[in-house]
């Protein structure tokens, strides 16, 4: 059985290095030019299966954003695999990614910079359809246009006006209805209602999990918001510094975390109703710095629980209980 | 009864564009007493921010302060002129803004800045300044704060910088504290570091704080008293306890059940329908009506005034949410 | 079918002038002092000739007697030439009236030239990086430092005089401003989620350049256009004045001065003064329309 989207040991790199001359050090009296690597993703695996939501949450820094960018071939992975309903897809060029990319369709974060200003929402809605080859006629495109807006929730007159016309809670339905227009078998949302008011967030994630169910399509979610993550996923992956340190259903990883990042993300995450499962964690200090990983796990040096097996041997995820992962060591010794 | 630190009455402060009057903020009316903690909560364009803004005199052309009195400490503010009221801004009343990465100059040293406040309102010698930058940074959790004087605001990351702006805006001991959505920026867990900071200070000094936010999560766990605010008026207002479990405004109760919950799972989030109105063509009667369930004539006709429902908790509804 | 083409533009041009573009031009005294005087030269550039009633460039039109006629208020003048004649008994009111269309015309060209090749590199430059980038930049760089007068003397020694010559010149100089400012938003606008949106469905990259990315980069350049036009009419009229500018059967303004200028000292200096003014005025009425824009179409934050 192939999972609709399978993720094995992905790596992603950045090289932020500056220019020639800006790189030049003396080090151990030597002319060094050292680069500046970001390591965004280091070894992260995971699978969606179909009409699953599968939440990756995690701080800005993270890596879940670089994922969800890599898996649609924006960036080309720099290690590992990436699979869709079993074709390995990570060395696709782009001709060969062009009838891949008519099953994931992505939306975004901004719903003021995701739609090109200068483009009616008819175009900016049917341009995925035109691309994947989808030889309609004029009249049967508009038709098909019409029928998606109505379906988030939009009249037939908006398909003449342009971005600026629409609040943010308008446009990002114009984005979905993108997304929509090819009838993918997997969404990825980068954040998609973090930059909505909390009643227009409610609306749309309403709306994404009413198409679900009517679709039966997948949705890869990112987001840095608990509560969001928790009402709409089915299982969640934490993430920290480019590893992904939890996973499991999100109903299990909420009520009972077990990685201390995630403990501490809980204990953190503000909260209108009451808590009382949830143990206050409080950490310490920031997120060290993804131009050098530290050698053991990410997460020692702010975690209260980190013993020596912490900084020489870097955990890896493991799974103790059906269905849930984590890499800590603090696990083990039990 | 002692009077309060901040007492505001009647609020109207109205911009004038070329398109027409945004009524940003319409008639408010509210309190902090020393040492509280009130949360100003709403959703974008609600006007929220052009409260504090307001408080501090910092309206620029076309936005005037149409009406209202702002007394804190016994004087109308408004009334004075620009001289006192920079004797003012960062002595009595400071402010923290969202944005911690364009808060601090890029091109002077921490120390430079921080000084720079007290240079104004102190009279202290260079050496007693220096040692005052110490304590304050300390005070907000900065280690090895000796050496961090010097370093530049590039060399901070987002939650140290906005401890920074705390220390700085707590650096004369103001009365009254002013954060405008001070971690919408910041990580959860550096959110959850900033705003027990804050708290901690906030009680220690008997510094009374407004916190000004869209997260009513955050407010929930910060304040004492809560004031909603929705189309330029306050819907709702009271204790926090009052208005987080005993909510009677319709879109208070909309807000708070469109709020995924961390606790539980539901199927499908309350939703209020529609979308707040063009600030310049509000609706005649109460604003939330056109969205509002229980919506009835008398409410498009007569725009409702606060009534009270408890002591301590009013909403401005003629027919509030049955319990 | 016409009536509704004349029934959109009228809607258009009514929504035009009540848009803030208009309200805003219409207040601001600067603005409208330069959309006056630029109008007042697109009439005499429309139809400035047959206002005239010489041809100042037809030989045969010329009478040799008349020559340095002074302005029609000084004693000696001549109600035929209104501000006085030059040493051939050319008219330098219908002079200036030939003179100013060819000054716009090179103006307006070089403009045009310089835009589209320097919109295009910088948008190459900002979309591809890397090593095409840097090689664009640092030929835009080794650009700057060669001013236009020398390229336009090694033009001329190898080929010989000629507006295209100018015209060349004009462009090798002018290119570098638009393709610096297009590459600056191209950068900008490239980070943009939509354009991401556009390449996560698969738009190959020319379709993203052309559709995505270059209708969201050109207001900038709508603006240093407008100011360039000026500052070429400038440079060609001291390119004309050093005798490397324009041939002597189609003198623009600058000639017009440079001929002048030898009997300026003699007192003979209407034939210099009036084209010089008239280039002033013309530049002048351009920075200001140039500074309006600039500052209109900035966007607005709030």
């Amino acid at each position: 059985m192939n999972h609709l989207l399978e993720i094995r040991d992905l790596v992603q790199r950045f090289d932020v290095s500056p220019g020639f001359f800006d790189r030049l050090k003396i080090r151990n009296g030597r002319l060094r030019f050292p680069k500046s690597i970001v390591h965004a993703v280091n070894g992260v695996s995971f699978h969606i299966d179909r009409g699953e939501v599968f939440g990756l949450v995690g701080e800005s820094g993270c890596g879940k954003s670089t994922i969800a960018k890599t898996v649609i071939k924006l960036h080309e992975p720099a290690g590992g695999q990436i699979r869709i309903g079993g074709e390995d897809i990570t060395a696709y060029n782009y001709k060969q990614m062009i009838p891949v990319r008519k099953k994931i369709q992505m939306i975004f974060q901004d719903p003021y910079a995701s739609l090109n200003p200068r483009l009616k929402v008819f175009d900016i809605i049917t341009e995925p359809m035109a691309l994947n080859g989808e030889k309609t006629g004029k009249a049967m495109m508009r038709e098909k246009a019409q029928a998606l807006l109505h379906r988030v929730g939009l009249g037939p007159e908006h398909l003449d006006r342009y971005p600026h016309q629409f609040s943010g809670g308008q446009r990002q339905r114009i984005g979905i209805a993108r997304a929509l227009s090819v009838e993918p078998e997997l969404i990825i949302a980068d954040e998609p209602v973090s930059a909505l008011d909390v009643s227009i967030q409610a609306q749309i994630l309403n709306l994404m999990m009413d198409l679900k169910d009517e679709f039966g399509f997948s949705y890869l979610f990112i987001t840095h918001d608990l509560s969001v993550v928790r009402h709409i996923s089915d299982r969640i992956g934490v993430m920290y510094l480019g590893f992904l340190v939890e996973t499991g259903p999100s109903e299990a990883v909420f009520m009972h975390p077990k990685h201390p990042y995630t403990r501490a993300l809980l204990a953190a995450a503000p909260s209108v109703d009451e808590k009382h499962h949830i143990e206050p964690m409080e950490i310490t200090g920031e997120v060290p710095t993804p131009l050098e990983l530290p050698p053991g796990c990410s997460f020692q040096s702010r975690c209260p629980f980190a013993f020596d097996r912490c900084a020489q041997e870097r955990p890896r995820l493991a799974s103790r209980e059906p269905g849930r992962m984590e890499a800590c060591h603090l696990l083990d010794a039990s | 009864m002692s009077e309060a630190l901040l007492d505001v009455h009647g609020l109207k402060t109205h911009f004038h564009t070329f398109a027409g009057v945004i009524k940003a903020v319409d008639g408010v009316d509210f309190s902090v007493d020393k040492g509280e903690i009130l949360g100003v909560v709403g959703e974008s364009g609600c006007g929220k921010s052009v409260v504090g803004f307001s408080i501090m005199g910092l309206i620029d052309p076309p936005g005037r302060i149409e009406n209202g009195t702002i007394r804190f400490n016994g004087r109308n503010l408004p009334d004075l002129d620009e001289r006192h009221m920079r004797q003012i801004r960062g002595k009595e009343i400071a402010m923290v803004f969202q944005d911690p990465m364009t808060s601090l100059n890029p091109l002077y040293t921490i120390q430079d800045q921080m000084e720079e406040v007290m240079k104004l309102h102190e009279d202290m010698t260079a050496e007693l300044r220096k040692n005052r930058c110490i304590e304050l940074l300390e005070e907000v959790g900065i280690s090895r704060s000796e050496t961090r004087l010097k370093n530049y605001p590039h060399q901070f990351s987002g939650g140290m910088r906005q401890r920074v702006i705390i220390a700085i805006a707590l650096a004369s001991r103001p009365k009254l504290l002013i954060a405008d959505e001070p971690t919408t920026a910041l990580d959860v867990t550096i959110q959850s570091q900033i705003l027990n900071l804050m708290k901690r200070l906030v009680k220690e000094h008997r510094t009374a704080l407004m916190l000004i936010t869209h997260d009513l999560a955050v407010v929930s766990e910060m304040t004492d008293k809560i004031m909603v605010m929705y189309c330029g008026r306050i819907v709702e207002k009271g204790t926090r306890d009052a208005i987080i479990k005993r909510c009677r405004h319709p879109y208070t109760f909309g807000l708070l059940g469109s709020i995924p919950k961390l606790g539980s799972r539901q199927r499908r989030l309350l939703q209020i329908r529609g979308m707040v109105p063009n600030i310049m063509d509000l609706p005649t009667g109460c604003a939330f009506a056109p969205r509002c369930d229980y919506a009835r004539d008398q409410c498009r006709r007569r725009r409702p005034e606060l009534i009270e429902i408890e002591k301590g908790h009013a909403a401005a509804c003629f027919f509030p949410v049955e319990r | 079918m016409k009536t509704n083409f004349v029934q959109t533009l009228i809607k258009k041009t009514g929504a035009f002038w009540a848009s803030e573009f208009a309200h805003n031009f219409r207040g601001n005294l600067s603005a409208i002092s330069g959309g006056v005087i630029i109008l007042f030269f697109i009439v005499i550039v429309a139809f400035g000739p047959s206002l005239v009633r010489q041809n100042p460039y037809d030989i045969a039109s010329l009478e040799l007697m008349d020559a340095y006629k002074p302005p029609v208020w000084l004693p000696g003048g001549d109600a035929r030439y209104l501000l006085g004649t030059d040493g051939q008994g050319r008219d330098v009111l219908a002079s200036i009236v030939y003179g100013t269309r060819i000054s716009l015309f090179i103006g307006l060209a070089a403009m045009i030239c310089s835009s589209l090749i320097g919109a295009t590199l910088g948008l190459i430059a900002g979309y591809f990086g890397g090593r095409l980038d840097g090689m664009i930049m640092r030929i835009a760089d080794v650009q700057l430092s060669f001013p236009s007068i020398l390229i336009a003397l090694f033009l001329m020694s190898a080929f010989g005089t000629g507006i295209d010559k100018i015209l060349i010149s004009l462009t090798c100089v002018g290119w570098v401003i638009y393709a610096r400012t297009v590459r600056g938003s191209t950068l900008s606008e490239k980070q943009k989620e939509y354009v991401q949106a556009a390449r996560a469905a698969g738009l190959p990259n020319r379709l993203i350049i052309v559709r995505h990315i270059l209708p969201n980069v050109m207001t900038p350049v709508i603006v240093v256009a407008t100011i360039q036009i000026g500052t070429f009419i400038l440079i060609e009229a001291s390119l004309s004045f050093l005798g490397v500018g324009v041939p002597i059967t189609k003198p623009s303004l600058g000639l017009l001065i440079k001929n002048g200028f030898d009997v300026l000292l003699s007192g003979l200096w209407w034939t210099s003064v009036f084209p010089g003014a008239v280039i002033m005025l013309l530049v002048f009425g351009i920075n200001l329309l140039g500074d309006f824009l600039r500052d209109e179409l900035n966007p607005r934050l709030k």
